[in-house]
């Protein structure tokens, strides 16, 4: 899938890399912040590990932790050593997921030094190669489980990216890189996609769809299916969770672009 | 149904996602009163007598609002016959641009038209000028006038009405908005032989008149006026009535209280119950609840703790997801018996209901206590109603008196717990009812609507606990355990609720 670069992200990755710069991706779900960084890696040939925070990443997923093998005790590198000793990309995904004992650990790593005392393995200090480069992503506060990055976490990352959702236009022009020839009725969902993402940015809805959704909606009804029944699978029977009221009233906006 | 409540909510919603402005505000009355202001709120009369077609009708309406309320540089009243005229250019200028964007309005447009058509006037029953601006409405509108006019007024009124539909067409086609109209809109009454300042008489809706028969129509001229009505709700839109109605039972249901059950003054100082620094130490020592996941050890797992493995425990460590998916309520006892430990009491109860809030159960709280031989229900919090201050004062104002009659409690609570069937029923008692035979009966009867009896006993002392907890299992709670501190109320509690 050929990532389209639309607000010159890209180029901010390439200039914040040439200068040794970490750099920090901000923006709500779905709007390509992965993406954005696979297509990265893979034009410029770099070897990617990603990691992927939510509040169950213990310090063991991402420095190491120790395992029984025959019998003995042994430690077994993480994600964060083996990236700092190959010297390549390193992607940490929705950082403010984790929990603040596993982002203090993360925090010895990014600092000027790039080195980490593996205090579990006999305080082995790991120094990073010239090149390592770290992106991390941060979904915006208001969405659940996230938390404020502490301050000097933040500092390790002066290069900071906005990723919103594109605008219509631009959303259209992704998904016909998805599904080639969606017509009017994907744009159609995007509006409606765009309606409902304004309706959870003012938390009038717990949920936000993502470009994730509105790409699966162009490809239901490319594949023939009514776009009003297309409209319930992807963007309306998600608000069921919260009770009828809130199903109801977001299968009206539907209606009232979709039709019965 | 009636304005507030659900119906208010979804109002809001609604008009914001079809207006496109966040901000905008719905008035939903059951009289005409200030019209939609664009950008900033509308204006939606709820018609009268309910039932579905009613709220069909309702939500059309809204959506017209709404399309004003982006549309429109400014919305006059319609009490005067320059701003009748306008306003009726003005529905069809928004219903044009708007039906491009909400494809999926127009069957119910045409059923609006119908209803709309059925509430006007017949033109004999309007007297002077206003019959005039009666006409070109009808006609305009719907392309036919109910009742006849002379020869040379019906002229005029047609010639009136098709300038009209001249402008609107012109209005569309080339991006005019409301003050290009206004122009239009003066030369309209001055075909008519009105003056604009003519006042309008509101029109009463004519609810539940079949179809006059003396409607004249061009017809085909655009499908929108056709006769409207004939299809059924879709069923998206009868799904939302009915569910709007349902909450609305409940919202209405929830502010009366079944006879025995009251709710307490609120002007009891909390402060003396609410301790800040309990509640913010309740939260952290539950965060890992609300985060949803809790530590689980065993034979295998996602991380290695050495400590236990060197102690022969189960070695590994992994997390197991937990949350309190219960509804549940709360009932505290106040008789007499807890009244020397009043203050610790209540604030440990007040400790339950912040960590059940933090954890986002759903839950009611009641307490219990008996005044000149009759035993009361007190009403903390519905279970539909925030916890908050207000909710800690009804319960710092409840005094601790009288026996323990549990029996007496269920039976007043039964109406609540019939029509709300909470999950589980949670009873904080610190002993023995004063009528066991009847609590035996009741607890039965509370299990056979399918709602599950817990209760928490409050002992002096871990002995003193472990009695009382057996004592309550005597009785036939499915769960009862006990505690012999009141600081572990919250904590056992949860545990309970898990
Ligand atoms: N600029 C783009 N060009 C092509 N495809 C895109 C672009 N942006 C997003 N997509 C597509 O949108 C979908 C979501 O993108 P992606 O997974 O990168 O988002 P994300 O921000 O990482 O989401 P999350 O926050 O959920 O991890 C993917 O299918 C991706 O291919
Ligand atoms: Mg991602």
């Amino acid at each position: 899938m050929e990532y389209l670069d639309w607000n010159g992200a890209g180029d901010a990755l390439g200039a914040a890399r040439s200068a040794g710069l970490f750099v920090l991706v901000i923006g709500p779900k779905g709007t390509g912040k992965t993406s954005l960084v696979r297509d990265f890696a893979a034009r410029t040939g770099s070897s990617l590990e990603s990691v992927n925070f939510s509040l169950r990443t213990r310090e063991g997923h991402l420095v190491g932790s120790k395992t029984v093998r025959d019998g003995s005790v042994e430690f077994e590198e993480g994600v964060l050593p083996r990236s700092m000793r190959a010297g390549g990309m390193l992607y940490l995904d929705e950082m403010n997921a984790a929990e603040a004992d596993v982002l203090l650990r993360l925090d010895e790593a990014l600092d000027d030094r790039r080195q980490l005392v593996l205090k579990e393995a006999g305080g082995q200090t790991v120094r990073a190669a010239d090149g390592w480069f770290v992106i991390a992503s941060i979904n915006p506060l208001s969405h659940g489980g996230t938390k404020e990055l502490p301050p000097q976490l933040l500092s390790r990352f002066p290069v900071r990216i906005g990723l919103e959702y594109p605008p219509e236009d631009v959303e259209m022009e992704i998904i016909g890189r998805h599904v080639p020839g969606c017509g009017e009725e994907a744009r159609a969902g995007v509006r409606l996609a765009n309606s409902l993402r304004e309706a959870a940015a003012a938390e009038e809805l717990l949920y936000s769809p993502s470009m994730r959704e509105t790409i699966a909606f162009a490809r239901l009804v490319a594949g023939g299916m009514r776009p009003r029944g297309a409209a319930d699978l992807v963007f309306g029977n998600v608000y069921a969770q919260w009770g009828g009221i809130e199903r109801r009233k977001v299968g009206d906006v539907i209606t009232s672009v979709f039709g019965q | 149904m009636n304005p507030d409540g659900s119906l208010a909510g979804v109002a809001a919603f609604l008009a914001r996602r079809w207006s496109g402005c966040p901000q905008i505000t719905a008035r939903v009355t059951s009289r005409r009163g200030r019209p939609t202001k664009p950008g900033e709120s509308v204006a939606v009369v709820l018609p009268p007598g309910g039932g579905l077609d009613a709220y069909r009708e309702f939500r059309v309406s809204l959506w017209y609002e709404s399309m004003r309320a982006s549309m429109c540089e400014r919305v006059l009243s319609g009490d005067h016959a320059f701003g009748a005229i306008l306003n009726a250019m003005e529905t069809r200028r928004i219903e044009a641009l708007g039906r491009r964007v909400w494809r999926g309005m127009d069957g119910e447009i045409m059923f609006y038209y119908g209803r709309m058509r059925e509430a006007r006037p017949e033109l004999h029953e309007v007297f002077g000028g206003a019959r005039l601006v009666e006409a070109f409405y009808q006609q305009f509108m719907f392309g036919g006038t109910k009742g006849e006019m002379p020869p040379g007024r019906q002229d005029r009124v047609a010639k009136a009405a098709s300038m009209a539909d001249e402008a609107v067409r012109t209005a569309v086609g080339e991006g005019r908005g409301t003050a290009w109209l206004e122009g239009a809109a003066g030369q309209i009454a001055g075909v008519l032989g009105v003056d604009s300042l003519l006042t309008i008489p509101a029109i009463v809706p004519r609810m539940g008149i079949t179809r006059t028969a003396g409607t004249r129509r061009r017809g085909g001229r655009d499908d929108m006026r056709k006769d409207g009505g004939a299809g059924g709700a879709p069923e998206e839109v009868r799904a939302e009535y009915e569910e709007i109605t349902a909450a609305q039972k409940r919202e209405e249901a929830s502010g009366i209280l079944p006879a025995g059950v009251r709710r307490p003054p609120e002007d009891a100082d909390e402060s003396d119950i609410y301790d800040a620094s309990l509640a913010a130490g309740l939260r952290s020592r539950f965060r890992r609840l609300r985060s949803g996941w809790r530590e689980a050890r065993g034979p295998t797992g996602d991380e290695l703790d050495e400590e236990s493995l060197a102690e022969g425990g189960p070695p590994f460590i992994s997390d197991r997801k937990i949350s309190i998916r219960a509804r549940v309520m709360i009932m505290l006892d106040h008789s007499s018996s807890i009244a020397p430990m009043e203050r610790r009491y209540k604030k440990a109860a007040l400790g339950l209901c912040e960590v059940l809030a933090y954890l986002g159960a759903r839950f009611s709280a009641y307490a219990f206590s008996s005044h000149d031989r009759e035993v009361v229900c007190w009403e903390i919090k519905g279970e539909g109603a925030a916890w908050g201050r207000q909710a800690a004062r009804r319960l710092a104002w409840i005094p601790a008196s009288g026996p323990t009659p549990l029996g007496e409690v269920y039976q007043r609570m039964m109406p609540i717990l019939e029509a709300g069937r909470p999950d589980v029923l949670l009873t904080l008692t610190d002993g023995e009812p004063s009528d066991p035979g009847s609590a035996r009966r009741m607890i039965s009867a509370v299990r056979r609507l399918g709602v599950g009896t817990a209760a928490l006993g409050i002992g002096r002392g871990t002995a003193g606990a472990a009695a009382v907890a057996s004592n309550l299992r005597g009785l036939g709670y499915e769960r009862a355990v006990a505690a012999g501190r009141l600081e572990e109320v919250p904590a056992r509690a949860v545990r309970i609720l898990e």
